[in-house]
């Protein structure tokens, strides 16, 4: 997104004041995002469109119906990621694929020994690090890949993960323990790589 | 399960990276783009609260009617503020010339089900699927009807354990009428309607519950004279929620509607 571009809180706000046009920028700049989230989260390519569709006008319908854009409250990416998951959600329970948990199963101490979790290197930029885990995201392999991505993006529980993938609740639990090591392994290699890092993030 | 701070940080990027796909070609940078059934033809998103719940501008009604995207955006805005009872009940007697006909029925298949088997049977056992509907249409406007839901922690409601255990009160404003639903201290299942006598003095009302148990409706009739109105509902237990939270509740006046 460039600089010039108006920012997204200030098109709400001008579009929750009463200037309808001002919507269409959300509307340009999220429809194609919106689609991308809906497909990395394993939606058919004939539904994507309509999640994207009814996101929109869920964001359209905060205008009378509460639940604002208040970034007070935080970044409009954030928001408007929150009501396209609710989207996405919604989409896996009406095909029967999702399988609501009720609580927490509480097996987290197994996934995650004391001292075994990777971090992201803090010095860094959002765009290095972006750069470093798009690189290593990509060797992790499609299924990893989704793994991570129905784990960490949609929140989605291990059994829930299963049932999408027609796979078991300890293989989910063990390739998603396999690919986090992997991937901050990764991300720490691409990042002490010369070249990468802060400079290689700037030249892509 | 709550996510690590690593997890969290990741999930975060991944969100935010445009052109990483899992088993698709990459998505490069977001052009600006439609719904793939968007038409020139189309009123804009931001129209679709207006015209749904009110009126369509400017001769968008008849394309709303045939365009399969703004049917698709109908329905999704119904998920967001649903239809009355009226207006599914008007698609269900007559379908074919009800204008959102597609709209209702992609948000019957995904969002009420359950709703939509009442209102059939409500409708069926009122007889008004099978007379003339434009005669039905009229008979449906004497009619003010609620769909309560019971709590989901009491599934069966015949298997309250403790007094007025349920206890569920729908209150009809435009008739001034209250229906309380519970079970006494007996153990009995019941419903308290309260009316204000000096408005109703010499009319006769009419209540039908309708559930998705068998029998598939109970009605009742009730006399004028008196203010509160105490009636057993038994058979309701089966009823109303055999299978179910939700049950459809009609008031009226006069006669029944056969």
């Amino acid at each position: 997104m460039t600089e010039d571009l108006e920012d997204d809180a200030v098109l709400m706000e001008r579009y929750y004041a009463g200037e309808n046009v001002a919507f269409d920028g959300i509307r340009l700049r999220y429809f194609g995002r919106i689609v991308g989230w809906a497909r990395k989260a394993g939606i058919p390519d004939a539904d994507v469109d309509d999640i994207a569709a009814e996101s929109l006008l869920h964001v359209v319908c905060t205008k009378g119906f509460g639940n604002r854009f208040d970034p007070a409250k935080g970044r409009f990416q954030a928001w408007i990621w929150m009501i396209a998951r609710h989207c996405i959600l919604d989409w896996f329970r009406r095909n029967g694929r999702f399988v609501p948990m009720p609580e927490d199963q509480g097996d987290e101490c197994i996934l995650h020994p004391a001292g075994a979790e990777p971090d992201l290197p803090t010095r860094l930029s959002e765009a290095e690090l972006k750069s470093a885990l798009r690189h290593c995201y990509r060797l992790l392999g499609e299924l990893d890949a989704r793994i991570v991505y129905h784990r960490w993006v949609l929140e989605l529980h291990y059994k829930e993960i299963a049932r999408l993938l027609g796979s078991t609740e300890s293989v989910v639990t063990n390739r998603l323990h396999n690919a986090k090591r992997r991937l901050g392994k990764c991300i720490e290699q691409y990042l002490a790589t010369p070249g990468r890092g802060a400079q290689g993030a700037a030249a892509q | 399960m709550k996510l690590t701070q690593f997890e969290l940080a990741v999930g975060q990027l991944l969100r935010d990276l445009d052109d990483i796909s899992t088993d698709r070609q990459s998505i490069s940078g977001h052009p600006a783009r439609e719904h793939y059934q968007h038409t020139s033809e189309c009123p804009p998103l931001t129209s679709f609260p207006e015209g749904v719940s009110q009126n369509w501008e400017d001769g968008y009604r008849e394309h709303v009617s045939a365009c399969p995207y703004c049917q698709k955006l109908v329905a999704a805005y119904w998920a967001v503020a649903p239809p009355n009872w009226e207006m599914i009940a008007s698609y269900l007697i007559d379908s074919a010339r009800f204008p959102d006909r597609s709209a209702m029925e992609r948000y019957l298949e995904l969002e009420h089900p359950v709703q939509l088997e009442i209102l059939r049977r409500f409708l069926d056992s009122r007889g008004l699927l099978l007379i003339p509907k434009q005669v039905a249409q009229e008979v449906l406007k004497s009619i003010i009807g609620l769909f309560i839901t019971f709590p989901k922690r009491h599934p069966d409601l015949s298997q309250a354990a403790l007094p007025n255990e349920f206890s569920s009160c729908v209150v009809f404003p435009a008739l001034d009428i209250s229906v309380r639903i519970f079970r006494d201290t007996e153990g009995t299942l019941q419903a308290h309607l309260a009316l204000p006598r000096e408005r109703y003095a010499a009319e006769e009302f009419w209540v039908s519950i309708c559930g998705t148990g068998q029998p598939i409706i109970g009605e009742f009739r009730i006399s004028p004279s008196v203010a509160t109105v105490a009636f057993t509902i038994g058979t309701a237990t089966q009823l109303v929620i055999e299978q179910g939270n939700e049950c459809f509740i009609a008031v009226g006046l006069g006669a029944l509607p056969k």
